[in-house]
């Protein structure tokens, strides 16, 4: 993934730590999403529930959107860097209101590594290849 | 010492089993309220403050009886309010299909279960209700004879099964085969059936039995009356009237639905008695009926009233005394102890009365309320007003909720513009008042705990503002068209028949679902009792909507109460988001929390058996207040 701009990604030598804490972080929300769905007792079946499994299957597809589109726009990357990054704080919100500390905690990872890796900039040496 | 031995004696031979039974040093729990003082304290101390968190699950089991009544063709919603009994070294309970379970302390294997087999329609209530059951047993039980120890349970249709507690076997001595019919008594003003909700009272060798009945449907009912009958056969012994048989042409009610309390040591029987009918106008029963909404010390002997105090003048809020007092001795400054006891309130005031006389011990003034009513109807000038402790609810409204306001573009602020709200005791009225606290309280029929050791009150509380409006009749029946009035419970509509109003009654929502006012919505609180003085005060419960759970300061409606433990713990259910928990009595701190099937309505009961406490929960829910019911008998206890 994913500094909002593409510029400079493949010279940083992708994919980066960061960009590997992210994907973790939210492959693992999203696992927990699914499963708090079903079987987490008091939350099961809810409309919260579901909305945090959309949530953060959204930020995935976000994430793979941002890997596999090399001549993205840069229009487009900031509206969907912004759209991202609201998702990992509304993602966290909500699992902080459906008491799922997990998710909240892998919410908040991930949103750390996300704003590492798009605004600390690469050091010039590890531009060059 | 020795004197003490004497009395301790001389009691058990003037009292009988009952004041055996309440002697006991087992830490049984062995009526509805834990025991016949309905402190709800038991002397168990494994579990503690500091071992708490360590709780597991150590049993659980489902009854099946359960119906979200959802389907057209099968049973009506069940609501399970039912406290386990642990006595006899088993654990029974009942639950919404009238069914009795025996059930293995230790294991949760179920030892026998009796069902009554009554048709599941209710007739009264409009869900299949059940608040547990009854235990009496022989002063020196025969071995191998059959009831000498006896469970019973009230049904729905207003019948009381004895069943033998060893066996599940009828005690075919006891009524008809094993059932008593109360509705043979039910003769005047018989616009419904009779249906017990909550077990019958227990004491020496007779079951004081209440009622419940549709006291919204009908201005003239039938008269409030409490039946005390022999435990083995159940021939009637007595029967006390609320109502002053010359009123019977207007008015009824004034009935006892929930549990009783019994001081064994001066032979009184505490009754919370409800208020008369129609619930919402008063017009046709200005006579003085001093046991309507009122406390009161019966002689269970005779079922002569020894003294009465009326909570509510002339009732037109529904303000049912709806929880069984709980007896204690208040210790006074210079060492003296007066008996006492407290009563809870859907108001929220906690009375506290010298239970030999009546008279309050901490200051009640009679204070000018709101006279307003519609035509026809006259307020009474004062209501009783405790001074202390302080109410579990605020005198006025909360104000508009900000948030709720805001989301549904000022609903809120334009409804409440509408209302009548002269703050406590508001007339209903034809714009519509604001009721609060309103009919579900305050506080429930769970009532509060004590911990006599210290005498320190705990009792949770629900801040809930709810809209009274009187229709004129006219109204009513264009609104209600075509509906059986006369049964009419649905969308808050209650018929109030033979009244010159009907009545509408609903949460003051808005069109989002969200309370119009300000939080908390629920409360847990503290007291000393000694002093009448609030120790601590928290939001209690947690709010849950799509699976979010709203902020701890909001708190949450609560049925169901708490009970206290020795070691210093208070556990409860209650709470609207399927949690039970257990509470550091002296902080008010949550120290444990699990998560249930559904809201557990029930208080919990602890026991000790083979060396080892347990905590137990019916976990049943209560569909007026969140569409979640279950059939959940859960047991906590270390590992």
């Amino acid at each position: 993934m994913t500094a909002i701009t593409s510029q400079g990604r493949r010279n940083a030598g992708w994919p980066r730590f960061g960009d590997w804490v992210v994907a973790v972080a939210v492959v693992l929300a999203f696992v927990e999403t699914v499963l708090n769905y079903f079987f987490s007792f008091g939350i099961a079946y809810s409309a919260g529930a579901l909305l945090v499994v959309i949530s953060t299957l959204l930020i995935l597809v976000a994430l793979v959107t941002f890997r596999i589109w090399d001549s993205m726009p840069r229009w487009f990357a900031v509206v969907l860097g912004v759209l991202t990054l609201l998702d990992f704080v509304g993602t966290a919100i909500a699992g902080y209101f459906l008491e799922a500390d997990l998710l909240v905690l892998l919410m908040l990872i991930a949103l750390v590594a996300w704003l590492f890796t798009a605004f600390v900039r690469p050091r010039p040496m590890e531009r060059i290849e | 010492m020795i004197v003490a031995r004497t009395a301790f004696l001389l009691a058990l031979v003037v009292a009988g089993p009952a004041v055996a039974q309440d002697a006991s040093p087992t830490q049984d729990w062995y009526t509805f309220n834990g025991d016949l003082k309905a402190d709800k304290y038991s002397n168990a101390d494994q579990i503690t403050p500091q071992n708490v968190g360590q709780l597991r699950t150590a049993w659980e089991v489902h009854t099946g009886d359960v119906s979200d009544g959802k389907n057209p063709n099968g049973p009506k919603a069940s609501d399970w309010g039912a406290t386990p009994l642990f006595v006899n070294n088993t654990l029974y309970v009942s639950t919404p299909f009238d069914r009795i379970f025996a059930i293995e302390p230790d294991t949760g294997k179920v030892r026998w279960t009796f069902d009554t087999k009554i048709k599941l329609v209710d007739p009264t209530q409009g869900e299949l209700k059940n608040r547990g059951l009854s235990y009496w047993q022989a002063a020196s039980p025969v071995a191998g004879q059959a009831c000498q120890k006896i469970v019973y349970l009230g049904t729905m249709d207003g019948k009381v099964f004895a069943v033998d507690a060893d066996s599940g076997q009828p005690c075919t001595s006891f009524g008809q085969n094993g059932i008593l019919d109360i509705n043979q008594w039910n003769t005047v003003n018989n616009k419904w059936p009779l249906s017990i909700l909550q077990s019958p009272t227990v004491y020496k060798n007779q079951l004081f039995i209440g009622w419940s009945g549709q006291d919204w449907t009908q201005a003239v009912q039938p008269p409030g009356s409490l039946f005390a009958v022999d435990a083995q056969t159940g021939k009637l012994n007595w029967k006390l009237d609320t109502i002053p048989p010359d009123l019977d042409p207007k008015t009824g009610t004034s009935n006892v639905w929930s549990s009783m309390t019994v001081d064994a040591e001066n032979n009184l029987l505490f009754i919370p008695i409800s208020s008369p009918s129609p619930d919402y106008y008063g017009g046709d029963r200005q006579a003085p009926m001093p046991l309507s909404t009122s406390v009161t010390a019966l002689n269970p002997d005779t079922g002569k009233v020894v003294w009465s105090y009326q909570i509510v003048h002339h009732d037109i809020w529904d303000y049912d005394t709806n929880a069984a007092p709980v007896l204690f001795d208040v210790k006074q400054a210079d060492g003296t102890t007066v008996p006492a006891l407290i009563q809870s309130s859907k108001m929220g005031f906690l009375f506290v009365l010298n239970r030999l006389t009546g008279k309050p011990i901490f200051p009640i003034e009679e204070k000018p309320v709101p006279q307003d009513v519609v035509d026809g109807d006259k307020a009474s000038p004062t209501q009783p007003w405790p001074t202390m402790p302080e109410a579990t609810t605020q005198d006025k409204f909360p104000g508009i909720s900000k948030l709720a306001d805001v989301l549904s573009g000022g609903y809120c602020s334009r409804t409440y513009a509408g209302l009548k709200d002269e703050g406590r005791f508001t007339p209903p009225s034809l714009q519509g008042s604001i009721a609060f606290p309103a009919t579900v309280g305050g506080v429930e029929w769970g009532g509060g705990a004590l911990d006599p050791t210290t005498n320190t009150y705990v009792v949770n509380s629900s801040d809930v503002v709810q809209i009274y409006k009187l229709l004129t009749r006219a109204d009513y029946d264009k609104v209600n068209a075509g509906e059986n009035i006369g049964q009419k419970n649905a969308n808050g509509y209650f018929a109030m028949l033979g009244a010159p109003y009907g009545f509408h009654i609903e949460t003051f929502l808005n069109p989002m679902g969200m309370p119009c006012w300000n939080p908390p919505y629920g409360t847990l609180s503290s007291y000393d009792l000694n002093t009448g003085k609030l120790l601590w005060k928290e939001p209690f419960g947690e709010v849950q909507k799509w699976g979010f759970y709203m902020p701890n300061s909001w708190g949450a409606v609560t049925i169901g109460a708490p009970v206290i433990t020795k070691s210093g713990l208070i556990f409860i259910g209650a709470s609207m988001d399927s949690r039970v928990r257990a509470i550091d009595v002296k902080s008010g701190n949550v120290l444990w929390k699990a998560q249930v099937d559904a809201p557990a309505v029930a208080m919990p009961a602890v026991y000790t058996y083979k060396g080892k406490e347990y905590v137990v929960f019916a976990v049943g829910g209560n569909s007026i207040l969140e569409p979640k019911v279950a059939d959940q008998l859960v047991a906590y206890a270390l590992p």
